[in-house]
């Protein structure tokens, strides 16, 4: 069973919220240089397809999903960090998603109908996406990576830019992990 | 200005190099006791369930850093220069105590026949299984030293398969988390041996320091209350106070030098501020963990040693293990989890030798505590959602 299959379609208009809502959350810009969009690495188009990828990887159902959480933001500011040297092959990969969307569907990945975007997806995690560009970039590979940032925006610390309000560890019942020995120092509980 | 001789130089301050330095040292041998990485406290780890020593998603807090790639090899022979977090990697943190200011702690004894394995399971094709050149009883008097000098927790009386240890473990278990409850009973029900697992933490305030105080921050993590033990908390320091050992940290070994007979002479290294230094030595001990001790030895090319230091038969660098195990996980009608660090508690080994069909064997134990990152891109399987 593939996980994008097994979630709920997204509703267009959810989509376009969230995607409103992660652009709002990412405005604070740091650090590769000024882009002119208010992303530190991604471009305006680039994210919005980021976020509708994440979002049919971990969308909204009664919790919030990925993009609300802020994975894109996650991912945009460690590509100006620790993932640096994985600037090109998501510059590639999200140009890449496009091109087959558009070779499948003849529109923006954004664009698709929800199924249309589960089936982009599975045709790229399984390596056989149409598009020109998927010759000098991995498909899978790149699926690879989409999934694990996904799940560590989603379920790792706030403080690196996703799990926005520690929406997550809620879904968990998982209480704010506290530091015992030095509660002092330890981030302050929001509610 | 060349630096004033010593007895002997440490190479690697971890679970080798501190106890060495500070046998030497009390010993009354001057020692240097080199090591490439800081020396942390628990201060300067900020608990970061993506960046810490045992996800390293976003970088090791207790390094080693991005100067330090490794080559790694594919199945099909292909090389590939990758990074510290990579997963192939098999990183050791690199800083005063290496792994053992971060690790899970646990404290195994090897068992009789893991010290015979050619004698229990003959030649086994395709491999080099040998026996050791000592037994379990040559061994025994140092295990039984180290758990009481540096402090072992736990208690495997209940343990049949391995010897009687001749004096009990310094310190009760900790007291059972919920998933212990669980599974003490039901290992027993199934004729199973489950035992509290020996590990290297205070449950009670032992050598100066207090008691673990069950936070979830522990694998992966310097403990916040230093209840977890390393030669960071226990011998190093016992060696720095004889007055004999000087520990010089951020300092890279570059080769064991030798002289023209072939004695060795010394260490050369980078110290802190990148310039090369030689400390010389009567004596030298590589123990910078498995793999940055052969990569040393195989630096360390002279006219009488073209090839490394003791690597005349070419096997320096082969056949080393990371640290890889695996595990199962299933889903419960009722809650096993309480938070309750550091997690793993409770084994069996009843499977560690006797499996037919198989050489060799392994405990079973439960799990550390895991972050939901963790959780979710370590259960993985046939059905399950990627």
């Amino acid at each position: 069973m593939n996980l994008v299959e097994s979630r709920l379609p997204l509703s267009r208009r959810s989509f376009l919220q969230a995607a409103v809502a992660a652009a709002a959350a990412g405005g604070v810009s740091v650090g590769c240089g000024r882009n002119g969009t208010p992303w530190r690495f991604f471009t305006v188009d680039e994210a919005r397809t980021l976020a509708a990828i994440t979002d049919q990887i971990i969308p909204p159902d009664q919790d919030p999903g990925a993009s609300w959480a802020g994975v894109v933001n996650f991912i945009d500011r460690q590509l100006c960090g620790p993932y640096k040297a994985l600037q090109q092959t998501y510059r590639t990969g999200l140009t890449g998603v496009d091109q087959s969307s558009r070779g499948l569907y003849a529109k923006e990945f954004v664009d698709l109908a929800s199924e249309q975007q589960i089936d982009v997806l599975r045709q790229l995690e399984a390596g056989k996406v149409p598009g020109a560009i998927w010759k000098q970039a991995s498909a899978s590979e790149f699926f690879g990576y989409l999934v694990d940032h996904t799940m560590q925006g989603f379920y790792g610390d706030p403080r690196h830019g996703g799990n926005r309000e520690g929406v997550s560890w809620k879904m968990l019942g998982l209480p704010y992990p506290p530091i015992r020995g030095r509660q002092q120092n330890a981030p302050k509980q929001k509610t | 200005m060349a630096l004033k001789h010593v007895n002997a130089v440490v190479v690697g301050s971890g679970a080798g190099g501190g106890i060495v330095a500070k046998e030497l040292a009390e010993a009354g041998l001057s020692v240097v006791l080199l090591e490439r990485g800081k020396w942390f406290t628990s201060f300067d780890d900020r608990k970061d369930d993506l960046r810490n020593q045992r996800t390293s998603a976003l970088g090791a807090s207790f390094g080693p850093d991005e100067r330090n790639p490794r080559v790694y090899a594919d199945n099909s022979g292909g090389e590939h220069v990758i990074p510290s977090n990579h997963w192939a990697y098999s990183n050791n943190a690199a800083c005063v105590g290496g792994g053992t200011l971060s690790y899970g702690a646990m404290a195994w004894r090897y068992m009789e026949k893991d010290f015979r394995l050619r004698s229990t399971y003959g030649a086994v094709e395709g491999s080099t299984l040998e026996d050791w050149p000592i037994s379990y009883s040559d061994l025994e008097p140092f295990y039984e030293k180290a758990e009481w000098e540096i402090g072992v927790s736990g208690d495997d009386s209940g343990n049949i398969f391995c010897t009687r240890r001749r004096r009990a473990l310094p310190m009760p278990p900790l007291a059972p988390n919920r998933s212990f409850k669980i599974l003490e009973p039901a290992a027993k029900r199934l004729g199973l041996h489950p035992f509290p697992i020996p590990m290297l933490r205070n449950s009670v305030p032992y050598n100066g320091r207090g008691a673990c105080i069950r936070c979830r921050w522990c694998v992966g993590y310097a403990c916040e209350v230093s209840a977890k033990c390393g030669t960071q908390n226990t011998v190093i320091p016992r060696a720095i106070d004889t007055g004999n050992c000087e520990l010089r940290s951020e300092c890279i070994a570059k080769e064991v030098v030798t002289d023209e007979r072939g004695r060795v002479r010394g260490v050369a290294y980078f110290d802190s501020a990148g310039r090369l230094q030689e400390q010389t030595s009567d004596l030298v001990v590589v123990s910078c963990s498995a793999v940055e001790s052969a990569r040393l030895l195989l630096n360390s090319k002279s006219r009488l040693f073209p090839n490394g230091l003791g690597n005349r038969y070419d096997w320096v660098g082969r056949n080393l293990q990371g640290h890889s195990y695996t595990g199962a996980a299933g889903l419960f009608e009722q809650e096993t989890y309480d938070d309750l660090g550091p997690g793993a508690s409770i084994a069996i080994c009843d499977f560690n030798h006797g499996n037919p069909g198989f050489v060799g064997g392994g405990l079973l134990a439960n799990e550390f505590i895991r972050s939901p990152y963790q959780v979710v891109t370590g259960v993985t399987g046939e059905g399950i959602p990627r």
